[in-house]
């Protein structure tokens, strides 16, 4: 891919602005889904300000004057990627203390980085930038338009807990998932002193999850550390998603088809790693168990999954091959993402009003034999396949 | 509690539904299993046949169709539609064959019939499957094939760092591994290539594996691997372009290796020739007492050979003592002197030995002296077959360099089968490849960015595209065992980036038994197009040697015997 | 004719039941005391022992198990294992004071290791927290299978783990460059410093217990846990592998007024009367091990003396030492003259005893768990072999269907099915 001219991206990033005179881009499609389950034939998107100011249809024959046409595509809301772990992860993972709740995630995130560029050519228009898995709580992960200035005042999307080994192995605590969650109950119970005192912005970030205004995100790779997340939601009444998978991806995925029946008990969302050419087949059948057994769930890019073919295309097509029900595939890379992270009304879904983030593809985005054909990104077009691709 | 379900498919003329094979979970979808005790008889309630397009297809008459039926392995199947991968001169294609029944045995179509009365379907009883009545648009395509597959080899085998081409995965071969029902059952994948080793620079003859009712070795010595280079080019201690003179001159030592064969070949026929002379000659002509024939003159170089290593001279009881009186340091000058002697003295020195009448007559013959036979080099015997064309040899390549170079080896040494492995930027000399005629196996190889190659986007799908565009033969590889599940998806993400169906699907048979040096032999039915998002695996149909064989037992045991047994039948691939 | 034949078995295998009535008769019953005694029949009833005692009529539905030729045991009870843990997550290492810590969340339920010791006559486990700190934290008593991890456990917080010796002292150091801050330049580093945590520890806890607000207190878990201790309501479970460690036990259960249970006690053949003036209960490291930590000497007549000298002994397979299954080790055991009853005692109600379950498991009586191991042989032969095991009622694991074990086919019903898609 060869990168973005830098202007075009400098030219996005201040789209936010009230636009002058511009024209509303028009988009029209075959079919687009409004929300996944809910298509709507040859709808027509008009976009003003970075917004969906309309969605209307257009008609067979219609003069599609000024409208940029694709007949028989298929639009869908730009992917939402809910955990994006940095490629380079020694910026984000404070090393000397492993409790910083109150850590802001979007403080070290350059969205002029390249790396960010190949995401948007894969359809992810927006993400939220993930704590690094190696430190206990590494911070509030903070939703951002993919490539945009985010707002300074973004509420956290959720404050990641990481029980994974990766967590050990530095000289400070803890050392075990036993320490981790030790020090997890103590940091909680430092709140719950008697005495009444000014909280520190590490206990404040802490209480600000008791009440439910921030959720939290689990990190966790097998079965004891699934069962260490669940037993402390349950007992400091705390809400969010487990999110499988160390920093590359790798889960036991025994562990998590056994703790089934208490996931969905525990009424914690499950994130689960992109699918890689690697992973194991049965690895591809887990989305589908985890509906069947009525279990939410969202996809999450790992790391090292970012290259060639594999992303939220080929982690659709692999599970829906194995059963699981194309909507509910779109959902977990599109709505059910935006609204775990507190965007639900931003992103995630077509409707008139949301941010303009979309993708169009030639087909359904389930179908490996589709490609995109457009991305949009809060109102702009900042992709298309190059012309050189298609001829040679 | 698991073979169970195999055990009836295969009693029952093999045709192993997806649904039958050990599984956890059974969906609805899938056959149930008293189809297997009630008979393959039409079932209830089929679906009335689509009206069809006329096919490219030439129906088979009635008569055929019962001769074919004369065989017990043979099949009639009902698809809606089907995929023939090419053939010599014929386009790969899918075609319509709704209207009529398929007859199929070992992975190959025999015959279509249009129109196959009720009574000819009833007789096949068992033997005859309507598909078309578990889904309308039941699709049937030779089983997909693996091209660079590591199942049934230990890993300690396969990264055996041992040089030797001579070795074959065949003798070591772990057909017990278990796992592999799961790749026809869930992937359509019913075919591997296995190398002998993927470690070392050189290995042997790989073989290629069919997954039916049990896994069966179709080809014993498909192809012999040399790995030119590896996506991480670390570690190794020859440059690439050290390893391509290596292969160079390994193909020259083979070639002087025949040639000293072939002249042992001559000569020892000369020598027959000759023998033959010198025994008629001296039956005719008996000698007398203390009469000795002529030894025949030695070559040239082996004389200057044997004369440096002192032998070749011969001294008599007398001359050695009167050597040993000498003082050591003159023994030497002795010996030259005497051998100069004889050398120099030949004609001199032998005239007087011959018999007379060979003197006199001049026709005696000389005693021939029988040609040393070459020692035979299992590693050269390995890289003539190759250079004979009677083994494929698969080169892991990957930069557009080295592909260039050994395809320059190609045409020099006139190699027939050579094969591409890896080939991450074959996209760069696709017009080369493809004037070459070599195959090319893409796999999904860890971290190439990192190597510094030059990538396309979507890199692996749309090098296929490419490869397939420039008329390249491309197929997948997995280069894992489990992992082979994702070719259909591979291929399905190359129809994405512009390959046409057929090509894709051709990528996933055809061309990978090109790639492996032998074909499949069970065949796929799939409930929709294969590379649809959410297509199953519907049948696995194994009819290679219903009732010949005892399923689960010797597993390894099928060899080539099976395959060559084509009764006489109707058309072989169906269409005319 | 094989398919007829295999077809009924898939059958059967589908139809889960749970905790059936069940009578078991005709086996050698070993009550959890005693001898093997003839004539004794075992009703099961709703997950739990429902009568022991001579010809019981079995009641309507329940199904009889004729074991004719079997050894009848109650469910083996290991008093200190690592089963079901990632030793990656066992120890706390940033402190080495951490009694508080529960090492049950660091148990995978579902961990093969369990499965294996149920596979030898395992049915309830003391599953202990890690040896590098002084305190390392609560052990969990629990079954090896169950319906889910809440229903397999017996006690969540038992026994404290103390540990002397050399191990806690891995890892401390003193500065030698590198971080400044490291959290490893601390004490112990030695025998001694071990020592001095524990008093240190006990001490504090003692002065907060002396001017002890309540309130206070329950922010702190760490001290609270060890008031628990000092006030006896908390066994301290010490592990003392050699001859001195031993003895500082002992001592500091006196200072302190501590109620120990000790671990691991390879040189107990050292300190015999000590240890039977002291009266605690004596957890052997397993007898066919014969290298230890601290370079412990073993003795193979250690479980036998100190049962002679009226100590209430238990076998271990322990943690890391590579012991045999449970029963080998008390077979080794008797091999040196322990009576074979002393060493079934010590693998089944001695270790409930010590481990303060003895209501619910470690014996065949009315009331308790209707945990229960048929084996084919005397258990203590070296051929014994688990061939049924009863865990809460369910039969965790059959005779294999294929040798087709009379004793099922003449009850003429199967016994209920294993219960392995149980949910945690």
């Amino acid at each position: 891919m060869r990168p973005l001219p830098t202007a075009l991206v400098a030219l996005c990033s201040v789209a936010a602005l009230p636009a002058q005179q511009t024209p509303p881009l028009v988009i029209e499609v075959g079919r687009a889904w409004l929300e996944p389950g809910k298509p709507i034939e040859r709808p027509r998107f008009v976009i003003e300000v970075g917004r969906i100011r309309d969605v209307a249809t257009w008609k067979e024959g219609q003069d599609a004057a000024g409208a940029e046409r694709f007949a028989g595509a298929v639009a869908t809301a730009g992917f939402v990627d809910l955990h994006r772990l940095a490629k380079d992860q020694g910026e984000l993972g404070e090393k000397a203390e492993s409790l910083t709740p109150e850590l802001r995630l979007d403080r070290a995130y350059d969205p002029f980085d390249p790396e960010w560029k190949r995401s948007l050519a894969k359809g992810v228009t927006s993400f939220v930038l993930a704590p690094a898995h190696d430190s206990l709580s590494g911070g509030q992960a903070i939703w951002v338009t993919n490539g945009l200035v985010p707002e300074p005042d973004q509420a956290p999307s959720y404050i990641g807990f990481s029980l994974t080994k990766e967590i050990q192995g530095r000289d400070r605590r803890p050392t075990s998932l036993i320490g981790a969650l030790d020090y997890l109950r103590e940091g909680y119970r430092r709140l719950r002193s008697s005495t009444p005192r000014r909280l520190d912005p590490t206990e404040q970030a802490l209480a600000s999850t008791l009440d439910g205004a921030v959720k939290v995100g689990f990190v966790c790779a097998q079965a004891d550390e699934v069962l260490g997340a669940m037993t402390l939601a349950e007992e400091l009444r705390l809400e969010g998603t487990i999110f499988l998978g160390d920093s590359r991806g790798r889960f036991v995925r025994r562990d998590v088809e056994e703790l089934l029946p208490k996931l969905r008990e525990s009424g914690l969302g499950v994130a689960l790693p992109c699918l890689s050419l690697r992973s194991d087949p049965e690895d591809r059948a887990l989305p589908a168990e985890l509906d069947r057994a009525g279990i939410r769930f969202a996809f999450w890019c790992p790391a090292v999954e970012r290259g060639d073919v594999e992303g939220f295309q080929w982690t659709l097509a692999a599970s829906v091959r194995r059963g699981l029900d194309p909507a509910r595939a779109l959902a977990a890379v599109t709505s059910v993402p935006a609204s775990w992270a507190g965007v639900g009304d931003v992103v995630g879904t077509l409707y008139k009003g949301r941010q303009a983030d979309l993708c169009v593809w030639s087909g359904d985005p389930w179908d490996l034999r589709s490609r995109l054909l457009l991305v949009v990104r809060k109102g702009e077009v900042v992709w298309r396949p190059r012309a050189e691709e298609a001829v040679r | 509690m698991r073979p169970v379900p195999l055990l009836l498919g295969a009693l029952l003329g093999s045709l192993v539904p997806a649904s039958s094979l050990p599984a956890q979970n059974q969906g609805d979808d899938v056959l149930p299993p008293d189809i297997f005790v009630e008979g393959f008889g039409p079932a209830a309630g089929k679906a009335a046949a689509p009206e069809a397009e006329a096919p490219a297809l030439v129906s088979g008459t009635r008569d055929e169709a019962t001769r074919l039926l004369r065989d017990p392995r043979v099949v009639l199947l009902k698809v809606t539609r089907w995929f023939r991968p090419s053939e010599s001169a014929r386009r790969a294609a899918v075609l319509d064959v709704g209207k009529g029944w398929l007859a199929l045995r070992g992975g190959k179509v025999l015959g279509w019939f249009a129109d196959l009365d009720e009574e000819l379907v009833n007789e096949a009883g068992s033997r005859a499957v309507d598909l078309t009545a578990r889904s309308d648009s039941a699709f049937l395509t030779p089983g997909f094939c693996d091209a660079d597959s590591r199942w049934f080899r230990a890993d300690a085998d396969l990264g055996d760092s041992g040089q030797n081409l001579s070795v074959a995965a065949a003798d070591r071969l772990e057909l017990w591994q278990e796992g592999w029902e799961e790749l026809p059952r869930k992937s359509g994948v019913t075919t591997l290539y296995v190398p002998a080793g993927v470690a070392a620079r050189s290995a042997g003859a790989g073989v290629v594996v069919s997954l039916g009712t049990t896994p069966r070795v179709v080809e014993r010595a498909a192809a012999s691997s040399y790995k030119v280079s590896t996506v991480q080019t670390r570690g190794t201690n020859l440059s690439r372009d050290g390893v391509t003179k290596t292969l160079e001159k390994e193909l020259e030592d083979a070639k002087k290796y025949r040639e000293a064969k072939e002249k042992y070949d001559k000569d020892l026929e000369e020598y027959e020739k000759k023998r033959k002379e010198f025994l008629a000659y001296y039956k005719q002509h008996p000698m007398k007492a203390g009469e000795e024939p002529a030894e025949e003159q030695k070559p040239a170089a082996d004389e200057g050979r044997q004369g440096r290593r002192g032998r070749g001279m011969r001294m008599t009881p007398e001359q050695v003592q009167e050597m040993r009186k000498l003082p050591p340091e003159e023994r030497q000058k002795y010996i030259d002197e005497l051998r100069k002697k004889q050398q120099g003295g030949d004609e001199g020195a032998k005239e007087p030995e011959k018999p007379a009448e060979a003197k006199a007559d001049g026709k005696a013959p000389p005693r021939p002296k029988r040609p040393k036979e070459p020692d035979v080099d299992p590693q050269k015997e390995a890289m003539l077959e190759v250079l004979d064309g009677k083994r494929m040899l698969r080169l892991e390549v990957h930069r557009a360099g080295e592909i260039q170079a050994v395809l320059a080896l190609k045409k020099e040494h006139g190699l027939d089968k050579v094969v591409l492995v890896g080939a991450t930027e074959a996209w760069k000399v696709a017009k080369q490849i493809a004037e070459a005629g070599c195959p090319v196996v893409l796999r999904p190889e860890e971290t190439p960015e990192a190597a510094g190659f030059e990538l396309l986007p979507e890199h692996l799908p749309a090098q296929a595209a490419r490869l397939a565009e420039a008329g390249v033969p491309v197929c997948f590889g997995s280069g894992g065992r489990r992992e082979a599940g994702v070719l259909p998806l591979l291929a399905a993400c190359a129809v994405g980036s512009g390959m046409s169906e057929e090509d894709a699907l051709e990528a996933l048979t055809k061309n990978a038994w090109l790639a492996s040096g032998g074909e499949g032999d069970v065949m796929v039915v799939y409930d929709k197009d294969p590379l649809a998002p959410d297509a199953k695996v519907l049948a696995v149909i194994d009819n290679q040697a219903a009732g010949a064989r005892r399923p689960g037992r010797g597993a390894g045991n099928g060899r080539r015997g099976a395959r060559g047994a084509d009764a006489g039948g109707a058309g072989e691939g169906g269409g005319r | 004719m094989r398919v007829a034949f295999l077809l009924p078995l898939l059958v059967l295998a589908g139809t889960a039941s749970a905790q059936e009535t069940v009578l078991l008769r005709g086996a050698k019953v070993f009550t959890g005391t005693g001898a093997f005694q003839d004539g004794v029949e075992v009703l099961l009833q709703g997950g739990k022992i429902a009568k022991v005692g001579p010809s019981i009529t079995p009641p309507a539905g329940a199904k009889v198990l004729e074991l004719e030729g079997r050894w009848l045991t109650p469910g083996l009870v290991d008093p200190n294992t690592s089963l079901g843990l990632d030793q990656a997550h066992v120890n706390e290492e940033s402190d080495e004071v951490t009694p508080h810590i529960p090492i049950l969340e660091a148990v995978s339920p579902r961990d093969q290791s369990f499965r294996r010791a149920l596979e030898d006559g395992v049915t309830t486990a003391y599953v202990s927290p890690g040896g590098k700190n002084v305190f390392g934290g609560l052990g969990v008593v629990l079954k090896t299978q169950g319906e889910t991890l809440a229903k397999r456990v017996l006690d969540r917080g038992n026994g404290m783990r103390m540990t002397l010796g050399s191990m806690p002292t891995a890892g401390n150091r003193t500065f030698r460059g590198g971080n400044p801050d490291s959290m490893f330049y601390r004490r112990p580093t030695t025998r001694m410093g071990v020592i001095w945590e524990i008093r240190s520890a006990f001490y504090d806890a003692d002065a907060r217990r002396a001017s002890g607000d309540r309130e206070e207190l329950e922010d702190d878990p760490k001290v609270k846990t060890l008031i628990a201790a000092l006030d006896q309501k908390l066994v301290v479970r010490t592990t003392a592998r050699t001859d001195q460690d031993i003895r500082t036990a002992l001592r500091l259960a006196q200072e302190f007024g501590l109620k120990l249970a000790l671990d691991e006690c390879t040189e107990a053949w050292l300190n015999l009367d000590q240890l039977a003036a002291a009266g605690f209960p004596v957890i052997c490291a397993p007898p066919s091990v014969e290298t230890h930590p601290d370079n412990a000497e073993p003795h193979l007549d250690t479980i036998k003396l100190l049962a002679d000298k009226g100590v209430k002994v238990a076998i271990q397979t322990g943690q890391g030492l590579g012991a045999l299954p449970l029963i080998r080790e008390a077979a080794f055991a008797v091999r040196r003259g322990l009576p074979r009853e002393r060493a079934l005692e010590a693998v089944t109600s001695v270790p409930a005893d010590i481990l303060g379950v003895a209501d619910r498991v470690g014996r065949i009586a009315e009331g308790l768990d209707a945990d229960l191991v048929v084996w084919n042989l005397h258990p203590l032969s070296v051929f014994s072999k688990a061939e049924t095991v009863i865990v809460d009622g369910f039969f965790v694991i059959r005779p294999a269907q294929a040798e087709g074990s009379p004793a099922l086919e003449s009850a003429g019903t199967a016994p209920p099915s294993e219960n392995r898609g149980t949910r945690l």
